[in-house]
């Protein structure tokens, strides 16, 4: 299917059509008419001096000595806006214990095609060949892939990853169904790129249809959209054994070269259409064996032209006396070959009527061609959904190989999803679906939707530890609810615009320039103060912990708590 | 190969638009020249890829508008301004694609294809591979059809498609001699599948 609109030779505008469009004074008003954040703003710093002490002081917490309410005004808080940060910051800042997100090592030969099974049940296919070096040379030697998947909010927030998206002016989140970070190496030297595409079958945990693909772009420090990504719909069925789909291959692959010789043998009666005699031309009247020629049969009178690609053809051939007369048939073409002793003359001919033999053969292959294209196009249709019905049977087999090898996995991390182990059962309520794309890339790739921040109640935020020492320099704060799979990053400039859905179960989880995390729950969302609504988060330090599940038990342990 | 001139530049030049990037982080006004100077190329670079013309000179102020926003960040890097003006082009062209729904365009003339039909060294012009190429070409993926359209069509250079594409210049050389080979094998396919189902 095209992907794109392709036009031929659509009329140029002239230099001077878009000369005249420039309009230089409309792009500076709407530069100036276009809102800045109040912390970019010249003013911010400048002319309101007294609310840049107020704007600056509501970050702060209000019990803070002397000496820290001076450095407060004059190095205001820092967060992971990104136009907020320096430079060199990287744009994957993970948390000081981000690293017990483990990469999965995959070392391959890249001579041949590998397919890589993740423990979560994706796979990747690298094609043979697919990398070279600075010089553009073929890398034959050991690559090592390295593969990291993140699925839900607290995978998400310890990778580091940003979620913000920027469209249009209007500030997004990007709520995940899967995310997957793939690295390659040679010799300890990371390769961008692969030169042919690899696939990745995604498994993602949300079938809805308004997911996209996304890319981290590492250097903007932003996500660029690549694609929309529809699911294969596993989840409407079980997914069978791989031993189903290699017996089901056998059988599709059966009937696919059953109907290609189904479509050889139609194209055999395929009709012949009746050609009007050029009476100006030469011919010959030749009765011609029907037994030999079926598709004549039905012809009557036929006589045979001398085709113009016969250029010595001249009338001496019918002045000679000729001992032997063969038609012989060469693909669509006929041939007569005239004989005397071993002399040979042969003249490509094309069987012809004239008059009313032609008008009556005209009108009956009219009505056969009709017959003969409807069984051929049924036919080609059969093939077709027979070979597309092939390929998703194979996607399958290597989704269920993948699940297969990961039934210890799933059991420890999803032991509620996984009925038995005689087949890899998928509930009808389980949302998971595997998404396929290409890409030449290595890198960040997300299966994401664009999420509003919340509109509802405003607070004006401020932290502190439980024995309320304020937090600052945040590096990250998020605010966590129950309802979407996504975080809410707020940088320092945004703070006094936090809104937060009071209906909604919402945490809050930060990082400060450390690496400390924090996080508080819902409870503290109950004591903002309706009518001032400003409130000090009172946020506990994540303890060290050692795995991701350890981090979820924590985090979720003080959501209730806190 | 045509050469780009914009591109190409003299070291004056590049020096001259880093004076005026320089003033327009002080004053926004400053950036006329440079508006005057590319305002063309990137109507073109995002009218080429779309069929709204009103749109895409919508979009170009847009680029601008833009630009001028985020001035602070431009960093130079040996190379001319343009090539950041061509990143948010892009940028804003898919992101436009994505709020009206609408389909990408590609735009080429016959002489284009009579290009591609010689780097497959076909000698067969016939009008029906023509258009088989035609349909190949709007089976591409998005990727590919940047690096078609960049070499082929708008013959840019590869060092300027590796600044505007964030690749190195190799990297862009490599790829464009193998898109040359992933449109063949499309085309193959397609050709083949017209002639298995009695399309010719």
């Amino acid at each position: 299917m095209e992907k794109f609109n392709v036009n031929l030779d659509r009329p140029k505008v002239s230099s001077e059509e878009i000369k005249a469009k420039q309009n230089f004074d409309q792009v500076l008003k709407n530069y100036h008419v276009t809102p800045k954040s109040f912390f970019q703003k010249g003013w911010f710093w400048g002319t309101v001096g007294l609310a840049t002490v107020a704007a600056v002081t509501v970050f702060t917490f209000t019990s803070i000595n002397s000496n820290e309410e001076k450095e407060a005004k004059e190095k205001p808080l820092t967060a992971n806006n990104s136009s907020e940060l320096p430079a060199d910051t990287p744009c994957i800042k993970p948390p000081k214990e981000g690293d017990v997100q483990q990469y999965q090592i995959f070392k391959i030969d890249p001579k041949q095609e590998n397919k890589l099974n993740t423990s979560s049940g994706s796979v990747i296919t690298i094609p043979a060949n697919s990398f070279s070096d600075e010089n553009g040379q073929l890398i034959t030697e050991e690559i090592e892939i390295q593969i990291r998947e993140f699925y839900d909010k607290e995978d998400v927030f310890l990778s580091g990853i940003p979620m913000h998206y920027d469209s249009s002016g209007t500030k997004y989140s990007l709520e995940t169904a899967g995310m997957i970070e793939i690295r390659g190496f040679h010799q300890g030297n990371q390769l961008s790129k692969s030169e042919n595409a690899m696939e990745i079958q995604l498994r993602t945990i949300n079938s809805d249809e308004d997911f996209n693909l996304y890319a981290l772009n590492e250097n903007a420090n932003r996500w660029d959209y690549i694609q929309p990504l529809k699911g294969d719909q596993i989840n409407e069925e079980s997914l069978e054994k791989p031993e189903v789909y290699e017996q089901k291959s056998k059988v599709l692959n059966q009937k696919i070269q059953e109907t290609k010789a189904e479509i050889v043998t139609i194209d055999k009666t395929k009709p012949l259409e009746p050609r009007k005699l050029d009476e100006s031309k030469y011919s010959f009247n030749i009765n011609a064996n029907k037994t030999q020629f079926p598709e004549l049969a039905q012809l009557r009178n036929v006589i045979f032209e001398v085709g113009d690609e016969n250029k010595g053809f001249t009338d001496e051939v019918y002045n000679k006396t000729w001992e032997d007369l063969k038609l012989q048939k060469h693909g669509d073409k006929y041939q007569v070959v005239l004989i005397k002793g071993e002399h040979k003359e042969k003249y490509i001919v094309y069987p012809a009527l004239k008059g009313a033999d032609y008008e009556k053969a005209k009108s009956d292959f009219d009505s056969k061609f009709s017959v003969y294209e409807k069984k051929k196009s049924e036919k080609v249709k059969e093939l077709n959904d027979f070979e597309k019905e092939y390929e998703i049977n194979k996607k399958k087999w290597e989704m269920a190989v993948a699940y297969s090898k990961q039934m210890d996995f799933k059991h420890n991390q999803n032991n509620n999803k996984i009925q038995n182990t005689s087949g890899i059962k998928i509930s009808k309520t389980n949302e998971e679906v595997i998404r396929v794309f290409n890409t030449e890339s290595f890198g960040v790739f997300n299966c994401d939707r664009k999420v509003k921040y919340p509109a509802g109640d405003k607070v004006l935020a401020r932290f502190s530890r439980e024995d309320g020492s304020p937090i600052r320099n945040l590096f990250n704060v998020n605010l966590i609810t129950d309802k979407k799979n996504s975080l809410f990053a707020y940088s320092s400039s945004e703070l006094n615009e936090f809104r937060f859905n009071p209906n909604h179960e919402n945490r809050i989880w930060m990082i400060d320039e450390k690496g400390e995390i924090y996080a508080c729950g819902n409870d503290e969302f109950q004591k903002i103060d309706k009518k001032s609504g400003e409130h000090t988060f009172v946020m506990k330090k994540i303890p060290k912990f050692n795995s991701v599940a350890e981090f979820k038990e924590m985090t979720r342990s003080y959501a209730i708590e806190s | 190969m045509a050469i780009n001139p914009i591109y190409h530049q003299t070291n004056d030049k590049l020096q001259q638009e880093l004076v005026w990037i320089e003033e327009t982080k002080k004053n926004p006004e400053r950036f006329e020249p440079l508006y005057r100077k590319y305002h063309e190329q990137i109507f073109r670079y995002i009218y080429q890829r779309m069929d709204d013309k009103e749109l895409a000179f919508d979009l170009t102020s847009q680029v601008f508008l833009k630009a001028i926003k985020n001035i602070e960040k431009y960093e130079y890097r040996g190379v001319p301004f343009a090539s950041w003006l061509y990143r948010i082009a892009k940028s804003e062209l898919y992101q436009s694609f994505r709020d009206n729904k609408s389909r990408r365009t590609v735009n080429l003339e016959t002489f284009h294809l009579n290009d591609l039909v010689e780097e497959f060294e076909e000698k067969d012009d016939a009008e029906f591979k023509k258009q088989i190429l035609l349909d190949s070409i709007g089976e591409m993926s998005e990727e590919d059809i940047q690096m078609l359209e960049m070499r082929f069509f708008e013959k840019r250079s590869f060092k300027e498609i590796g600044e505007i594409l964030d690749i190195t210049e190799n990297n862009a050389k490599v790829k464009s001699y193998r898109i040359v080979e992933k449109l063949r094998k499309i085309y193959n396919k397609k050709e083949n599948n017209y002639i298995g189902h009695g399309k010719i």
